[in-house]
Parts: C-alpha cells; structure tokens; sequence
C-alpha cells in the first residue's frame, strides 16, 4: 500500500516537474472547436497550428442517432488555423459499445471565422457553423450536431492569485435545416487561468451548466476533465503542434 | 544554414575582402560533387549566373539554400547572383539576389532583397547555351510510392483498405522528355480481388515544353490511372508572375486493365475536356482554383479547391457539382522522410518526396474523377512559385 502511495507521488511530481508554460494559444472544447468544455468561444487556433484530440462524452448528454443515454460517445477530431482568421475541423462521432451499426459513426465539419480580433477594449468575434455538411443535396438531413452562432470572448488580467480571466458569451441560430442541433439560444461562461498550465471553466450551453479543469503539459498536450450538468463525468485529451 | 541573409552579406561584404578569385570550373565542380545535375555558370561582368536541377535534397528550398552556401568560396566584386534551378533541363523561375539590396539590407533598412521572377527568358537567353555538367538524362530513379487507399461508410465493414507500394523507374531522354513505369506491389487489400494483383499504374512518355511569356504545355501517352490509356494535353499561361493562370487539359482515353497476365483494352475512347484558373494569395501561399469541362465517365461540371501551403505540407479542401451530384471533401500532402537522398547515378533508389490523400464526403464513383498521367503540369514546377519561394526564405529567415 505504501509502495503505491510513493508511485503516485513520484508520478505525479514528475507529471509537475515536467508541466510547463503553454504557448500562447486557445484550447479544444471536447467538441473539437477551440472553446470551453462544450461550447465554442471567440478564441482561435493561432496560423497553422493543428490540433488531435479525443473526447469521452457520457451516454445522458450526447444526442446521437437512436440512442436513449444508453451508450457513452467518442468524438475524434483534427482542427487547423487554416488562416490566421478561419479555423476548420473534422470530427467523427461514434456511440461505444451500441450493437447498432453505425459506419464510422457520423461525420462533421466545421468553419469558424473571425471577424474581429480582441483588442484594449474590445472582445473578439466569431462566426461559427458546426456540421454545416448535410445531406448534401438529399432530402434527409443526417447532421446530429448543427451549430450556427455568433459569439465573443474578452480576456483581463487580473491579480497574481486569477492571472488570467476570460469572459465569453454567444448565440445560436436554427437557420439550417438539421436532425438535431448544439447551441441554440443564449450561451456563455467564464474560465480563470490562475497558473499557465491550470484552467478552470464554468459555462452555461443553452440547457445545462457545466464545470471542469484543463491541464497543459509540454506545450503540446491538453488533458480536459469535465462535469456535465456538475453529474456526468467526461473529459478529452488532445496534442497540437504548428505545421 | 538558417540564415540566407547572413550568407548572402557574408559572400558580398565579407569575401571579397579576402581576396578570393571566382573559378567557374571549382564551382561547377562543387556543384556537381554535391550531386546536382544540368549545372552550369556563367560570369557576365558583375553578375553571376547560375542553373541546377536538384534530384538530391526533397525540399527545393533547401536546394537553394545549400546552392548558396557552395557559392560563398567562389565569388568576388559580385554584384547579382541568379539562380535558375531547372526540372528536367527546362528552367524554371529565376532567383536574384542583387548586392545593392544586401547591403541595405546588412544596414538593417529593406525587407530580405530576394526578386523571384517566373520570366527567365533574359537570364537564360545568357545561360541557357552553356555546355552544361552531370546531365540529368538517362539517369534511372526508382522512387517508391506508399499508397493507401481506404473506403468508407459500409454499415459491416465500416473501414476497408488497401496498401500498396508503388515502386515508379524514371529517366530524362532529353530536354523535358521522360520516360516513366510504376507498378503496384499489393501489401494489403479489402477492396476487392483486383486489388491482390500485381498491376501497372503508370507506363507513360512525356514532353514537357517550355515557350516564352510563362506559358507551360505537356503532353503525356501511354497507360494513366483508374484504367485509361490514350494521350493527355495540358497547357498552362502565368500572369502577374504567377499569382494568376490559365490553363487548359485535353485528354483522349480509352478503357484498359492489365488483369490476370494479361490486357484487356476498348478501342472506343471519348474526350475530357477541362478549363482552369487559378489565383494565388501571396500572403499566406493560398490558392484558390475554379475548374470546368467534361470529367472522366463524361460526367460535365464544375469544381472549386482552395489550398494553402503550409511550408512542405498542402492542406486544402474541394467543392464540385458535376451531373452526378454533388460532392465535398479535403486533401493534404505531407513530406516523406528523408530530407535528402543519395546522389543521382546511373540508378537510384529514393521514396517519393512526399505522400497525398484525399477524402471525399461521398462515393461517387463516377463524379468529378479525374485520371493522373503522373504529369500533370501543376507539378512540373516543383512547389517553385514566386511567393512560396519568397515567403519560405523569408520566414526561415525570422
């Protein structure tokens, strides 16, 4: 038992020993797009920077298909700063475990533009359209997690104790036709980065609040713990790198 | 070599002090040593001329870079230098680097004094004569293409593939003239039982031709991809130095499929016929690209890409609408290691310079599907456009 103990306190030492200042940059929402922990905020991946990530969402808040909170869901993505002011991803989401068949599992694209950089006094501004690829020219449409949305994002810095504070508030539209849509109404939260490699978030998605921590490690590596409606625990982890 | 404008100041402000003489004969032969090909020199009172064509460094930005270095030892009272690099002896754009601009520069006053120019045509009017060293022509490569090819969306077998090793032997007959034969080597296959045969993919001559004013044409016959044989026409215009292009693609194919040791072919072909064009946004090596004609499967309509550079990496997505439907997805290209291959002999193995993949949102087989001569001109230039160039050396610079 002590043997144990002394593993976790040298794992975890090292784990600290090696966590080190982010470089300037946002992080991945568990959704793939650069946001909180489920909703997307008006930070954007720096020019060329590409993140892979993978997020463990629990079976009561994702909306998939025919499943009824049976089956817990695995959202993998890429998103890239394609330019310094638009950022696009791709994610496959996919229930485990669910004997029904699911291909690959369902597809989504996303585009985000940036129509205002955050200045002394101004907020950032973002457009946003999360699965806007359909059907396609069918007559079915088959987009599970349709987002479109305007949102902004300020950043203070505070006393030594926060360091950073981040405000973000947005809305979202049901102008695409969808199954199902993320974010429509009034969305927003807040995040405080009291150490470079801690951030502590709280946000509101349209119909449940939500809580969680993001640790940073090695510039690259992102781990995300999160509280989905403060009961369901869920959580991604990603890896960015500039091209 | 991290610093172009270092060397530069070094070989105009530096070495001229110490007295070095140029020997047109040591830096042909430096050149050549270093393995590249087509190489000559020219000295025309203060301005030194210079041409290559690299087969040993992947990157033909590192190319340059390391063309400059080996030009530090040979030059005095040098005003300009111009590199030409070449593809298969056909010169391709000319980098000058004048003296007056590096010494400003040196001062700190003026951006990285590098012109890229696409107009070669008065810089190889000089050069072009010239007796050149270590040809390039009958010259083997073996260069070994990974493939992967997946398919996706089946309910029972959401992801099926196939891994092939596609070993290509190359040669230059003569100025923009190549011979060329690819094979696959199936590794893995869940696509089908054609796909466990050892098969052809390309066997193809082409004449690639370079005319005044930037304008490119090529012209491919021999066996293509996705099952066609016949002749493939294309033609190409730059304006504005190569911000803008036109360009033109006219093939005539025919069904044929090498299945079981033997040819199966049709006699019966049809035309595809597609115009582009192309623009170029400097700032960020992005291009967009508008294409419009008649498809393979006579399938006629329109496709839009947008791509961005992103230093050896392109990354971009497509839109087409065609009369088979509609249809989105993404491509990308990532470099293959290594950096820099064994010098060019009489044969040589290497990887390919890089792998590609493309996705697309739907199937369809038949929509939009274009055949690969493996010669397309979009390639000819080697990644070489002005911006991309200027762009490359500056960053690296920073």
């Amino acid at each position: 038992m002590m043997r144990r103990k002394w593993i976790w306190i040298l794992g975890l030492s090292l784990a600290l020993l090696f966590i080190r200042q982010p470089e300037r940059g946002f992080s991945q929402s568990m959704t793939g797009t650069t946001g909180l922990l489920t909703i997307p905020t008006a930070e954007m991946l720096r020019d060329s920077e590409l993140i892979v990530g993978t997020s463990l969402i629990h079976r009561k808040h994702i909306v998939l298909g025919q499943n009824d909170a049976e089956y817990h869901g695995m959202a993998n993505f890429v998103t890239l700063g394609f330019l310094p002011f638009i950022e696009v991803s791709a994610r496959l989401t996919r229930l485990l475990d669910s004997p029904n068949p699911q291909a690959i599992g369902d597809r989504m694209g996303s585009v985000r533009l940036r129509v205002l950089a955050e200045k002394q006094g101004l907020p950032s501004v973002v457009l946003g359209g999360h699965d806007i690829v359909t059907s396609f020219g069918d007559d079915i449409p088959n987009n599970n997690f349709n987002a479109l949305y305007l949102v902004t994002s300020k950043h203070f810095r505070l006393d030594p104790a926060i360091n950073r504070l981040g405000l973000h508030l947005g809305y979202g539209v049901d102008w695409i036709v969808a199954e199902n849509r993320e974010f429509v109404g009034l969305f927003g939260g807040v995040s405080i980065s009291p150490r470079s490699f801690l951030t502590l978030m709280l946000e509101y998605d349209t119909e449940k609040f939500n809580t969680g921590v993001r640790l940073s490690a090695f510039e690259h590596l992102e781990l995300l713990i999160v509280l989905l409606n403060f009961d369901s625990l869920s959580g991604g982890i990603n890896y960015k790198f500039r091209l | 070599m991290r610093n172009v404008g270092y060397y530069i100041s070094f070989f105009f402000l530096i070495l001229p002090t110490l007295g070095f003489s140029f020997d047109k004969d040591q830096l042909e032969n430096d050149l050549v040593e270093k393995g590249f090909e087509n190489v000559a020199v020219v000295l025309e009172k203060r301005h030194l001329m210079v041409t290559y064509e690299n087969r040993i460094y992947r990157d033909e930005i590192r190319a340059v870079k390391a063309v400059t270095s080996l030009l530090l030892p040979h030059v005095e009272d040098i005003e300009t230098v111009t590199l030409i690099p070449q593809h298969r002896k056909i010169p391709l754009l000319a980098i000058t680097i004048p003296a007056e601009n590096f010494r400003s520069v040196s001062n700190g006053d003026k951006p990285l004094p590098i012109e890229v120019s696409l107009d070669v045509d008065a810089a190889w009017r000089k050069i072009g004569a010239t007796p050149r060293t270590n040809s390039s022509v009958f010259k083997f490569d073996i260069i070994v293409h990974p493939q992967f090819i997946a398919s996706f969306g089946d309910f029972e077998e959401p992801v099926k593939s196939q891994i092939n090793l596609a070993p290509e032997l190359e040669t230059t007959l003569w100025k923009g003239a190549s011979l060329s034969a690819q094979l696959i080597i199936p590794l893995q296959n869940e696509l089908g039982d054609d796909g466990d045969e050892l098969r052809p993919r390309l066997l193809t001559f082409n004449q690639t031709v370079r005319f005044p004013r930037q304008v490119f044409a090529s012209t491919t016959v021999g066996y293509f991809t996705r099952n066609r044989y016949g002749v493939d026409f294309d033609v190409k215009k730059h304006f504005a130095n190569g911000r803008w292009s036109l360009g033109a693609n006219i093939g005539y194919t025919s069904f044929a499929e090498f299945v079981g040791g033997a040819w199966y072919y049709s006699r019966i072909g049809y035309l595809t016929t597609l115009l582009n064009a192309e623009y170029r946004v400097p700032e960020f090596d992005l291009s967009f690209r508008a294409m419009y004609g008649r498809f393979l499967f006579r399938d006629s309509g329109v496709r839009f890409d947008v791509s961005r550079q992103f230093g050896e990496v392109d990354i971009g997505f497509f839109a087409l609408q065609t009369g088979e439907g509609s249809n989105v997805g993404f491509n990308f290209s990532v470099p293959i290691f290594p950096p820099k291959y064994l010098k060019p002999g009489r044969i040589r193995v290497s990887p390919a310079r890089s792998f590609s993949w493309g996705y697309r949102y739907k199937g369809l087989p038949q929509g939009g599907r274009r055949y690969s001569t493996g010669n397309r001109l979009e390639g000819f230039m080697k990644r070489l456009q002005p911006d991309y160039v200027k762009n490359r050396m500056v960053a690296e610079e920073d």
